[in-house]
């Protein structure tokens, strides 16, 4: 396993970012700047993704978008019946099941860094995988929650109109638009017009990439302080769970999709990676009884560190000894 | 002499994900209008640096006269049995114009 792949700007910025907050520097973003950049990398990674289907299969499409709702709809499950064998209660373990059958554009796009970098060659259809994955999850965890607070105490009608407004907040959630919105606008765009655009969202991206993991290198070194009310069980979790994910994701892009050892290594980043950005505003809303706390520091605090700094080059590793 | 009228200032700290629902909370109770700043923090939800969406506050300001204060504390409270972790505060406070606050 080769670590000087990890030389590359993405995760350095990373890595700064962290060892910045760990030692205490006053480096501070501008409030709003994570989730500008955020909308910009959405909106870049749609896009080319568009564009790559344009000149796509659509059976390979398709059966990546059903992998992609299997992984999506599957992966919380599993987490969920981890987190109960550890005695977490049933809430909290609904909502932090529910980032982990969602997805993180941020290490997705590492990947995609890794690879470049390496010059390896993937498939487009990830990118929609990413987009699908982002909301099932989040219904999974929603539906869970549901059956764990079982007959209600006659708020029950509240609880069925809050169901309808919470399912529809799942599907349009901002990045979910953002990704499809751009995906649907470089499918459809002819080259000429695209042109105008492209060269922004090309050119600057691996910069913005850059800062944005530096400020998010920060955020999850915010959350080491957060790991003691976590507790041992779940901050495990936050590094055996990609783990499980990952494998699920080689499975599955490995045997059932066919995709070459890039491919292979975005679905397996999908399938370990757990979403800090689309799913812990809807978990405040659907699940408020569970405790941000634990469900923001696994994700942005354990396993997003783990994937980025252990996970891409460990998965590569393991996927490249399957294909050989 | 300028003379002021007494109201009760409601300051409720929340995630932002909750701005709609109290916004909905003051149309509601037809309270005048309703002033909501960015915030950040820590508390029994962890800490919220105001970076992500999922760990950003509000700081939501409501004014009302001392007649609707309980009928719109009821609502917060509702809020808060279903889970959502917010902090309410209460504050006696003067106004200058009483009938731009009260129904």
């Amino acid at each position: 396993m080769d670590l000087s792949n990890l030389l590359i700007p993405a995760v350095l910025f990373f890595a700064l970012g962290f060892v910045a907050q760990m030692v205490r520097s006053d480096l501070k973003f501008p409030p709003e700047l994570a989730k500008a950049l955020s909308i910009y990398l959405l909106v870049g990674i749609g896009l080319k993704g568009g564009i790559e289907l344009s000149h796509a299969d659509m059976g390979d499409a398709l059966n990546a978008v059903a992998a992609a709702l299997v992984l999506g709809f599957g992966l919380p499950i599993v987490a969920y019946a981890i987190l109960l064998a550890g005695r977490l209660d049933k809430l909290n373990a609904s909502a932090i099941a529910a980032h982990y059958g969602s997805v993180s554009a941020g290490t997705f796009l590492t990947a995609i860094a890794y690879m470049n970098a390496q010059e390896i060659e993937y498939e487009s259809y990830p990118v929609i995988m990413l987009a699908i994955m982002e909301s099932p999850a989040i219904i999974v965890g929603l539906l869970l929650a549901r059956f764990s607070r079982g007959s209600g105490t006659g708020e029950d009608d509240a609880r069925e109109n809050h169901m309808g407004e919470l399912l529809r907040d799942a599907f349009t959630n901002g990045s979910v638009m953002l990704l499809f919105g751009a995906m649907f606008i470089g499918l459809v765009v002819k080259p000429d017009s695209l042109a105008t655009i492209t060269p922004f969202f090309s050119t600057l991206f691996m910069g913005v990439l850059s800062l944005f993991l530096l400020e998010m290198g920060m955020e999850a070194g915010k959350r080491i302080s957060e790991f003691r009310r976590a507790g041992l069980f779940l901050v495990s979790f936050g590094v055996v769970m990609p783990l499980i994910g990952a494998a699920a994701g080689i499975l599955v892009g490995h045997y059932w999709l066919g995709f070459s050892v890039g491919g292979v290594l975005l679905v397996a980043v999908l399938g370990a990676s757990a979403s800090y950005i689309a799913v812990p505003p809807a978990m405040r809303l659907a699940i408020p009884e569970a405790n941000p706390s634990f469900y923001l520091t696994l994700s942005l605090g354990v396993t997003f560190p783990f994937n980025v700094l252990v996970g891409i080059p460990l998965y590569h590793y393991v996927i490249t000894r399957l294909a050989a | 002499m300028i003379q002021s009228y007494p109201m009760k200032l409601i300051n409720i700290v929340a995630n932002a994900t909750l701005e709609e629902r109290l916004v909905g909370i003051a149309e509601r109770h037809k309270a005048s209008g309703y002033t909501v700043l960015d915030a950040r923090g820590a508390g029994s939800a962890g800490l919220q640096t105001g970076v992500l969406e999922g760990e950003s506050n509000i700081l939501f300001m409501l004014v009302v006269p001392e007649s609707k204060l309980n009928e719109v504390l009821a609502d917060v409270e509702r809020l808060m049995k279903r889970g959502h972790h917010l902090a309410a505060f209460i504050t006696d406070t003067q106004v200058l114009r009483r009938e731009k606050f009260s129904a």
